[in-house]
């Protein structure tokens, strides 16, 4: 059905297309969201990533891999939000009523009481290969085939790659939880 | 050290989280859609492939392209496209529609494209322009600046496209990616003489307004100091419809003075968490700046440090022309 739905798209049919779209928004503005960490650039990136899709239907040749192809066109999108951006970074952070103030000079990093605010700062100094990597494995839960397939890169690079991310990820936080 | 798994996918299922206004999105995608043909196959073909035909042949094409510009003969400025000082804006008055189509032509020189924002007094009309799906055809409202030639088509909020009444001044933001046109975040609520308010002010006035009561495009300009929390917190991420804008983090505020503090200030609103980061302008981080801001009200579920003058979202910091 879903084959149908982009073979029609591909040749022009806006209907279809509209179809898909509606089908596939949730989980396309879920990795905005998730790389971006904000709504706004992520609201930019989907549009702009439907709209890519739209326009470059035409050119895609193995409609069964339409899921990886828009993934990669969502990676783009992202990027080009954050290149926009240009450093002006939006910071949300998490809720509590009994949260009580760091004593900095005391604390060592503590992985498992990472705030939602060191979280994101930490997260916002990676590239968006290392986020892009880091919500595809752990959030999407994808199988390393299917990431490759999305990033366009060997199985093998896939995983050093993951690696990398996960360390560099690890270091921002240390850096972040520095006084 | 190492982050575990499960944190890991904690916080980033917590930055994916609100993903509640997507059908609004596939909306807005389905009417841009609507408005835009496809190529044929064979020009996103080349585009896709360009790049690697090598750099002999875009340069080939590059002189042909210069030798075409250099053939045509050069435009003849009218009077009428002469710039001039745009003064007094913005906190005592809106760009009249002139100053607008200035500003859109790309004067004054360097704003076009700084994602800079301006308020203006001008109307916004709606055209239904054909949106063909299919074997059918709908009409897509499309919005124009009112009384401006030539037309400067604007693409309106989903506040203000659900909006049916549009009541000028507007907020405009300059967007590097549409060049030539504007995107309109919201209608500015004018405060009596002038366009912004003091925080007093803005304070008083919304103590008036029925919660709910105002469309929900509407902004106000605030005349106040940003201030960010110089505690640091540790906070344990939100459960529920808790939004992580108003949470436990690097709480911020409109304040009436420049002082730093670690709580709410009594007399200040609360903004979303970290905006000083996102409108502040100066070189220290977390010094307190003083600006106007364009803010929209909230009323979040639950506010960490919240002043009991409530929360507002800062959407903009307007900036004066030079």
């Amino acid at each position: 059905m879903e084959r149908q739905l982009v073979e029609r798209a591909r040749r022009g049919d806006r209907e279809a297309y509209e179809t898909l779209v509606r089908r596939k928004v949730d989980a396309v503005l879920r990795t905005a969201l998730a790389v971006l960490g904000n709504e706004a650039d992520a609201d930019d990136a989907v549009q702009e990533t439907f709209l890519a899709a739209w326009r470059r239907l035409p050119t895609l040749r193995d409609v069964d891999r339409f899921d990886a192809w828009l993934g990669r066109i969502t990676l783009n999108a992202c990027l080009m939000a954050l290149r926009r951006r240009r450093g002006v970074r939006e910071i949300p952070v998490t809720d509590t009523t009994s949260a009580e103030p760091i004593d900095r000079a005391a604390s060592d990093f503590d992985a498992a009481a990472v705030s939602a605010d060191a979280f994101d700062r930490a997260f916002g100094r990676l590239s968006v290969d290392q986020r892009a990597i880091l919500v595809l494995h752990h959030l999407d839960a994808l199988p390393i085939t299917e990431i490759a397939a999305r990033l366009g890169i060997p199985g093998g690079t896939v995983k050093s790659r993951l690696h990398a991310a996960r360390r560099a990820l690890e270091r921002a936080l240390a850096a972040e939880d520095r006084p | 050290m190492n982050f575990d798994d499960d944190a890991l996918r904690s916080h980033l299922a917590r930055r994916a989280s609100g993903a509640a206004a997507s059908d609004r999105l596939a909306d807005s995608v389905a009417a841009r859609v609507g408005r835009t043909d496809q190529p044929p196959a064979w020009r996103t073909w080349w585009a896709d492939r360009a790049p690697a035909i090598g750099s002999a042949g875009v340069a080939a094409v590059a002189v042909i392209v210069a030798a075409i510009v250099v053939a045509a003969p050069p435009a003849q400025p009218g009077a009428s496209t002469e710039p001039g000082p745009i003064a007094g804006y913005p906190d005592r008055r809106a760009l009249t529609a002139d100053e607008l189509a200035r500003v859109v032509a790309g004067t004054p020189a360097g704003l076009w494209g700084s994602g800079a924002h301006v308020v203006a007094d001008v109307g916004i009309v709606r055209e239904p322009i054909p949106c063909d799906y299919g074997a059918t055809s709908i009409p897509c409202p499309t919005g124009y600046l009112a009384g401006v030639e030539p037309r400067v088509q604007v693409t309106e909020s989903i506040a203000l496209l659900v909006d049916d009444e549009l009541v000028p001044p507007f907020l405009f933001q300059l967007r590097a990616e549409w060049p030539g046109s504007l995107f309109a975040v919201g209608e500015v609520a004018s405060a009596p003489g002038a366009l912004a308010r003091s925080l007093d002010a803005f304070i008083d006035h919304r103590k008036e307004l029925a919660p709910g009561a105002r469309p929900p495009s509407e902004v106000f300009l605030v005349d106040a100091w940003l201030v960010q929390t110089d505690a640091a917190y540790r906070c344990v991420p939100p459960t529920g419809d808790v939004h992580h804008r108003f949470a436990c983090g690097d709480a911020t505020w409109l304040a009436p003075s420049g002082e730093r503090a670690s709580e709410a200030p009594a007399a200040g609103v609360r903004v979303q968490n970290a905006a000083l980061q996102l409108f502040g302008r100066g070189p220290a981080p977390r010094q307190p700046e003083r600006a106007i801001f364009a803010v929209a009200l909230e009323d979040p579920v639950s506010c960490f440090q919240c002043p009991p003058a409530g929360a507002a979202r800062i959407v903009a910091r307007i900036d004066p022309i030079e």
